[in-house]
């Protein structure tokens, strides 16, 4: 045994000892940096106000400041109310949505793939993209879908720039985004249905309605319930379409809770009260998701 | 798990009744395609009858019961439930139950709930499908079982559901396909059993799919040997052990497996014998013309370990099964499966000398597998 | 006549609505893709004969306004980058989860927080990270960038890879311990390479989503850095609105997409659906 090759061997046989260890590691190292600590500064922040004199960071406690600036937003409700409204509708047309469409593309025998793959487009297509496109779409005066209203008649729509149908619009843009994201997750449950279950209630005497009610639809239970529950979370992270889109405009009947928390930090530059929105917004969405979970959970027990 | 008599008296599951059962099934052809899997198929079950289809893997044997079912299009021929015509019938509409391999029992429902399944599917009375479910399930011996979930149930437990669903419905026919496969050893003998004394007492046509020929052998009132989408034969299971119309069939039917040697017919008249491909020499039962290529049969319980025979080998290995021993000859002509007397010891390499018995021997012609009849005169 | 069965009336039905789903999803990219191609005059009377012309892909490409390359070389170093880093970490982390038995408040600490983190927007820690950034010197670099896409992507790393993880029969890890591998061969020369399609799903899910991300992007860099996703929006949000580069923009942006559909796709699907039913 050369020393050399002692040193190697030895170092080797470290690097095996401590795998469980070091292989870890890395990833709680990242977490804990750039989101367990970011996460803590954003606690300090929320109750504090921070300046920047001469490059400087010049923090003050504050916490009643931040307090009544939360009060004193007018925007927030309206902001809340949008948020919730383009979640639930959203996310309704798109679980009923992608439900119809796993349904009848898992029927065909041909071209499943096919459509499978163009099913992925929407997804990868940058968002910010789907927003300047569909802009571009809503455009009053040359968008396609002011031209296709003309075909039957209707005088042209101001989509992105009338209150009542901007959120509209927002959603509409949603839908295309996530339909194929629920589509994937319920194809690929209806593809795993067990396929001599469903043929013996056809035995049984089930009709094409009753097959659907009481066999199809039960079992496909748990993978709408995870699509419903993670589609509604995300929906709350909505951001890069509303900004392109209408930027929260015109005036707030369109602006979602991401874009506020953006318009709080960045645009008005109040951190501190930004972090306190921010507090509440991780609150609310942890608390929904313990829900989800809870509710979940229990319905897999029945 | 002992065999316990799950089928327990109850008047209102007895016989079907006067429903005509027969299972006609003419001219039948299945292709996925251009590809053809299934030819010509020619089959009548009489109402009443338990005919097995048995056949390796691929021989088409599930997906006849499938098109029987309605489950798979018809490419050609009829199918017929009682004298009607079924070809473009939906499942629902043959009156049928089927046992399908994997059970495929309500995975969200309960034992109860799946044997109500069928009949609520009909709107039938609350009161009635009380009824009719208990008396299943007693007949089934799942009385305690009706509120679990079939997750929660073992393997016998779950085939006896997928039963009670079948009966509840009392169907003109009943389909099963391999409903045993998945079980182990011991409790596909003890439902084995059970299924047969099920089918004595309703009385109900089935048709029931196995890859097993044990099973078939022992369940069937007619056996359908099936191979690469045709029937081979068709007949009771003695006939068909005592007969086989082909090498396949003689082959497929009875375990061990047949000896099958490879022969050329020498000599002529009262000296004609078959000479081995070994060089071995085995006696011709009647006439078949001389250069024949012939492929001769022998049960192993139609061999004889006797000195003096006219086949030698050497012992190989000797199995003793307990109520019967299995001596394992390498000849010539290959290993050789001899029937022998429960004591007998032998070591391996010793050198016996094997006496075929005439009056078992199966000749089949070399080039068609199809049974030669000796003593008739060939071309 | 010819009489439809039931079922064929269901088929036509379902036919048609595909149809129009299919028409759905590729018609805007059909529409925009013509636009960009127009002449700012046809775009705004919105003609279907039109002369087509190159000039709004080259005024974005190559003009001198456009900070479109760039964007496309600083997309392309932070998403290769935090790529690689996230697939490295997350792989890891991932296979220790699920072979080493870890204390169950470990694995579902680590697993939980991964999810919760997943859930929240991301704006809310934009803030925190601008500060922190700030503080560090490191605001507007691509380092930033690349740091905080990596702890963006490691959630879907480490579950994709989890679940690719639990797919392998334990036997093989078990007949390479007996023959006398360590736990790191064991890992390195038997398990990974039986995972390597759940490396390249994940590995092209983290590139695509890197390049698309835009909330962050916007915030901790300027224009010198900025991303791909950050000058499309600067084309939406000029003054005068570029309508003519602003589709061939759109159109530009969403190539990699669609490169790495033609070659992902049936890894991406696996990892798209995986990483939500767990």
């Amino acid at each position: 045994m050369t020393r050399p090759g002692a040193h190697r061997r030895g170092f080797v046989e470290a690097l095996n000892r401590t795998f469980r260890h070091w292989s870890l590691l890395p990833a709680v190292l990242v977490f804990a940096l750039l989101t367990a600590y970011p996460i803590v500064n954003l606690l300090r922040m929320a109750v504090s106000t921070v300046e920047f004199k001469d490059g400087s960071e010049i923090w003050s406690f504050t916490p009643q400041r931040n307090w009544s600036q939360l009060l004193a937003d007018t925007a927030l409700a309206p902001v809340v109310v949008n948020t919730l409204v383009f979640v639930v509708v959203a996310v309704a047309i798109e679980m009923v949505a992608g439900l119809a469409l796993a349904l009848l593309i898992g029927g065909l025998t041909r071209g499943k793939a096919l459509l499978r793959t163009l099913m992925i487009i929407p997804i990868l297509v940058p968002p910010v993209a789907i927003g300047s496109m569909f802009k571009l779409m809503f455009n009053h005066d040359f968008g396609v879908f002011n031209q296709l209203l003309g075909y039957v008649g209707i005088a042209p729509v101001s989509w992105l720039g009338s209150t009542s149908l901007a959120l509209l619009s927002v959603i509409i843009v949603d839908v295309w985004h996530w339909v194929p994201f629920v589509f994937l997750i319920l194809f690929a449950a209806v593809e795993g249905l067990p396929k001599e279950v469903l043929e013996a209630a056809r035995v049984d005497g089930a009709t094409r309605g009753q097959l659907l009610r009481r066999v199809t639809l039960p079992l496909l239970m748990p993978a709408l319930t995870v699509a419903l529950v993670f589609r509604a979370i995300l929906a709350f992270k909505t951001f890069d379409e509303v900004y392109l889109l209408t930027g929260g405009g015109p005036g707030t009947s369109s602006e979602l809770l991401s874009l506020h928390l953006y318009k709080v930090f960045f645009e008005q530059n109040q951190l501190g009260y930004g972090a306190l929105l921010s507090v509440f917004t991780i609150t609310g969405v942890l608390s929904l998701l313990t829900f989800a979970r809870w509710l979940t959970r229990r319905w897999a027990l029945r | 798990m002992a065999a316990r008599g799950h089928t327990r008296g109850s008047p209102a599951l007895g016989p079907v009744g006067e429903r005509v059962a027969s299972v006609s099934i003419r001219h039948v052809d299945k292709a996925y395609g251009s590809t053809v899997v299934i030819k010509g198929i020619e089959l009548e079950v009489a109402d009443g009858e338990f005919v097995v289809l048995v056949g390796a893997s691929g021989c088409g044997k599930s997906t006849l019961l499938r098109m029987i079912a309605g489950l798979e299009p018809i490419s050609a021929g009829e199918i017929a439930i009682g004298g009607q015509r079924v070809n473009e019938l939906e499942p629902r509409e043959r009156d049928i139950a089927m046992v399908f391999q994997s059970y495929a029992l309500y995975p969200h429902l309960n034992v109860r709930s799946n044997l109500a399944f069928s009949l609520e599917l009909r709107n039938t009375p609350a009161a009635e499908i009380e009824a009719k479910c208990r008396q299943t399930a007693g007949v089934l011996d799942l009385a305690q079982l009706l509120e679990r979930f079939p997750r929660q149930l073992s393997g016998g437990q779950r085939q006896r559901v997928a039963m009670g669903r079948a009966i509840v419905r009392q169907p003109r026919v009943f389909l099963f396909d391999e409903p045993l496969s998945n079980l182990d050893a011991k409790l596909r003998i003890a439902m084995r059993t059970e299924i047969r004394a099920l089918h004595q007492r309703l009385s109900a046509t089935s048709i029931y799919v196995t890859h097993d020929q044990v099973e078939a052998m022992t369940m069937a009132d007619r056996m359908v040997v099936m191979n690469d989408g045709r029937i081979e034969q068709i007949g009771a299971p003695l006939d068909v052990y005592d007969r086989p119309h082909t090498l396949y069939v003689a082959r497929f039917i009875g375990a061990p497996s047949i000896n099958v040697l490879e022969c050329k017919v020498e000599g002529e008249g009262a000296h004609a014998s078959l000479r081995t491909r070994g060089g071995q020499r085995v006696a011709l039962p009647g006439f078949v013309e001389p250069g024949h290529a012939v492929s001769a049969a022998l049960r192993p319980e139609h061999l004889a370990i006797a000195a003096g025979g006219s086949l030698h080998g050497t012992v190989s290995v000797v199995e003793h099964l307990g109520h019967e021993t299995y001596v394992y000859v390498d000849t010539a002509d290959g290993r050789l499966c001899v029937l022998a007397e429960r004591n007998l010891r032998l070591p391996p390499g010793a050198p016996v000398s094997l006496a075929p018995a005439v009056q078992g021997l199966h000749l089949f012609d070399a080039a068609s597998g199809q049974r030669i009849e000796a003593g008739e005169a060939r071309r | 006549m010819i009489k439809l069965s039931a079922a064929s009336r269901a088929a036509f039905l379902g036919w048609l609505m595909l149809g129009a789903a299919m028409v759905v999803v590729v018609g805007p990219f059909i529409w925009i893709a013509v636009a960009s191609f127009k002449h700012p005059i046809a775009i705004l009377s919105g003609t279907w004969s039109f002369t087509p012309t190159l000039d709004n892909y080259t005024d974005v490409l190559l003009s001198k306004r456009s900070d479109f390359l760039a964007g496309v070389r600083n997309s392309l170093i932070v998403a290769t980058v935090s790529t690689a880093i996230a697939l490295v970490v997350g792989t890891l982390a991932a296979y220790s989860l699920h072979r080493f038995a870890w204390a169950r408040w470990v694995t579902l600490g680590f697993l939980g927080w991964t999810l919760a983190f997943h859930m929240i927007p991301v704006l809310t820690l934009v803030g925190p990270w601008y500060l922190a950034f700030k503080q560090l010197g490191l605001y507007d670099t691509r380092l930033a960038l690349i740091l905080t896409h990596v702890s963006v992507n490691l959630p879907m790393a480490v579950w994709l890879m989890m679940s690719f993880f639990r797919d392998i029969p334990p036997e093989i890890e078990q007949a390479a311990l007996v023959d006398g591998c360590h736990p790191l061969s064991a890992f390195w020369y038997v398990v990974l390479p039986l995972v390597v399609p759940g490396l390249i799903a994940a590995g092209v899910l983290a590139f695509v989503f890197s390049w698309n991300e835009f909330s962050i992007a916007l915030n901790l860099v300027s224009q010198t850095n900025a991303t791909v996703p950050v000058v499309v929006a600067k084309f939406a949000q000029d003054y005068e609105i570029q309508h003519g580069q602003m589709a061939a923009a759109s159109i530009l942006a969403t190539i990699p997409a669609l490169v790495l559909m033609v070659f992902g796709q049936r890894f991406i699907v696996q990892g798209l659906t995986m990483g939500s039913v767990k």
